[in-house]
């Protein structure tokens, strides 16, 4: 556990962070940030928009940070532990799956917090929880500087956007809003990510092996 | 012991092919020009690229079904970064450090502070010299049966060329350890080596102690119309210049009968590495 946390740790170094353009994703939230302190003046301290930025799209952000930082495939002196290649594969998996139980920390936690406290509707509340969920397994294959996956990069903009806008429907009483946003749930979003889960799997087996084997095979 | 059987792997216009044995308990140079398959050669040696055809067998061992074995006797020293960047040393002993049974982490932070280098700094941060000086004591701390160095010592300070020296001796002490290494600095292999490995475009040229070597290359310095005179195929490469004629001579193939009475006329002297090179590059361009 200390070690996988340790690994885990590893990915957050501020100079990859900065190298990453990482740094971007942190501006992106306090952009929102400021610009709904515009919007709501003396209203922002009230407890759904602050419970939104700080309980809801703040864990969000740091899941995304997360997972454009913790690639599946290793450096160099990985493919040179001993290791058989099933253990290899089992360290990858479980190096993966730590991740996506620390997101799911990061995300579910403050989420469950602020809807106890705001007294969220159920279907914002669902939909809420289904994004981090979805949010939380997608761990980009090759880091931010390779080549991204599309799909992945559209996952994640979809939940961000419906994030965003499931923040301001704390109280929303009308049932066709929630109908569309479920809509968009369904047929994009979870078939999107389903077709990201393949791509991970792929990548497993693909981070087995040190690239120059890749490159001949 | 690495036995390398029918070996070949295309590598760009270039094809290796080899087959040899390197045997334990010795340190063996492997020398050859830029983009003769060195590196290539020893990442074939350490799995990390696969052959063509042939393969690489390790103490009876081999890759695809005793990989952790094989790993747990092997420690690799590049020029190319093999550790974790972002991470200072002592995170990347610790990361990697546990997957090795014999790993100690007191002796790597040691050898660290030995070799004067922080091991709290990022190894990004390092210079080249330093990153070499963390994957060597990160390699030694693994206690490897077999350590493989590529090119290793070019980004070496004086002080700490010694230092090598001497934990290369200290490894080699017991008889069980073997060193394979890559260098362009052939003085380390007439300091250091036992075996010498010369590939030129991927094919080997000669392999075997460096005694052998000695005895068998040649180097003969006097008139070219003596040196013309002796058996033609011995001769691998001749140099002229205003003064005299400088030849290098395959010793087996010469007919001592034949040749002596030409031979009495000339200086012989053994070849060193760097002038082998010389002559065999020269002579195959």
């Amino acid at each position: 556990m200390k070690d996988r946390l340790r690994v885990y740790l590893s990915g957050f170094k501020l100079r990859k962070i900065i190298k990453d353009r990482g740094i971007g994703i942190c501006f992106i939230w306090l952009i929102i940030v400021f610009d709904r302190m515009n919007d709501y003046g003396d209203e922002f301290f009230s407890n759904s928009v602050f419970l939104g930025l700080f309980g809801v799209l703040l864990p969000m952000f740091l899941i995304v940070a997360s997972m454009f930082f913790h690639k599946i495939n290793y450096d160099k002196v990985f493919y040179l532990l001993p290791m058989t290649l099933e253990e290899r594969r089992k360290t990858i998996v479980s190096n993966y799956l730590f991740a996506v139980m620390i997101h799911l920390i990061i995300g579910i936690i403050p989420l469950c917090i602020v809807i106890i406290m705001a007294r969220v509707n159920i279907f914002t509340a669902a939909f809420m929880l289904l994004n981090v969920i979805i949010l939380s397994f997608m761990i980009i294959p090759k880091g931010f500087n390779e080549y991204v996956s599309v799909r992945f990069v559209m996952v994640v903009v979809a939940c961000f956007i419906t994030q965003l806008i499931e923040v301001d429907m704390f109280y929303e009483t009308r049932i066709s809003v929630h109908v569309f946003m479920w809509l968009i749930m369904c047929i994009f979003i979870i078939p999107m990510a389903y077709s990201c889960k393949k791509k991970i799997i792929e990548e497993f087996d693909y981070a087995m092996t040190y690239k120059e084997i890749k490159k001949a095979k | 012991m690495i036995e390398i059987k029918d070996l070949k792997k295309k590598l760009g216009a270039m094809e290796l092919n080899m087959s040899l044995e390197i045997p334990e308990g010795y340190i063996c140079g492997l020398i050859g020009r830029n983009g003769s398959g060195k590196t290539s050669l020893l990442n074939l040696i350490t799995g990390l690229t696969s052959p063509d055809e042939g393969k690489v067998v390790i103490d009876g061992l081999e890759y695809g079904k005793d990989d952790k074995a094989i790993y747990a006797r092997i420690a690799l020293v590049s020029e190319d970064g093999l550790l974790d960047g972002y991470c200072t040393a002592k995170e990347n002993g610790l990361i990697y450090g546990r997957y090795y049974t014999g790993f100690n982490m007191t002796s790597f932070l040691c050898l660290l502070n030995k070799y004067r280098v922080n091991p709290n700094i990022a190894i990004d941060k390092l210079s080249r010299g330093e990153k070499l000086k963390v994957q060597f004591a990160f390699a030694i701390s693994t206690r490897p049966k077999y350590l493989i160095l590529d090119e290793p010592t070019a980004n070496f300070d004086p002080e700490f060329k010694k230092a090598f020296h001497e934990e290369i001796n200290k490894l080699m002490s017991d008889g069980k350890h073997t060193v394979i290494f890559a260098t362009h600095i052939t003085s380390e292999i007439d300091r250091l080596g036992d075996y010498l490995l010369f590939i030129h475009e991927g094919k080997k040229v000669f392999m075997g102690d460096l005694e052998s070597f000695r005895d068998k290359y040649k180097l003969a310095v006097g008139e070219e119309f003596y040196i013309d005179r002796l058996t033609k195929k011995a001769l691998l490469s001749k140099e002229v210049n205003n003064y005299s004629t400088r030849a290098m001579f395959d010793m087996d193939l010469i007919n001592k009968d034949l040749d002596e009475r030409y031979m009495n006329h000339l200086e012989f002297s053994p070849v060193t590495i760097e002038d082998f090179m010389y002559f065999y590059t020269k002579e195959a361009e």
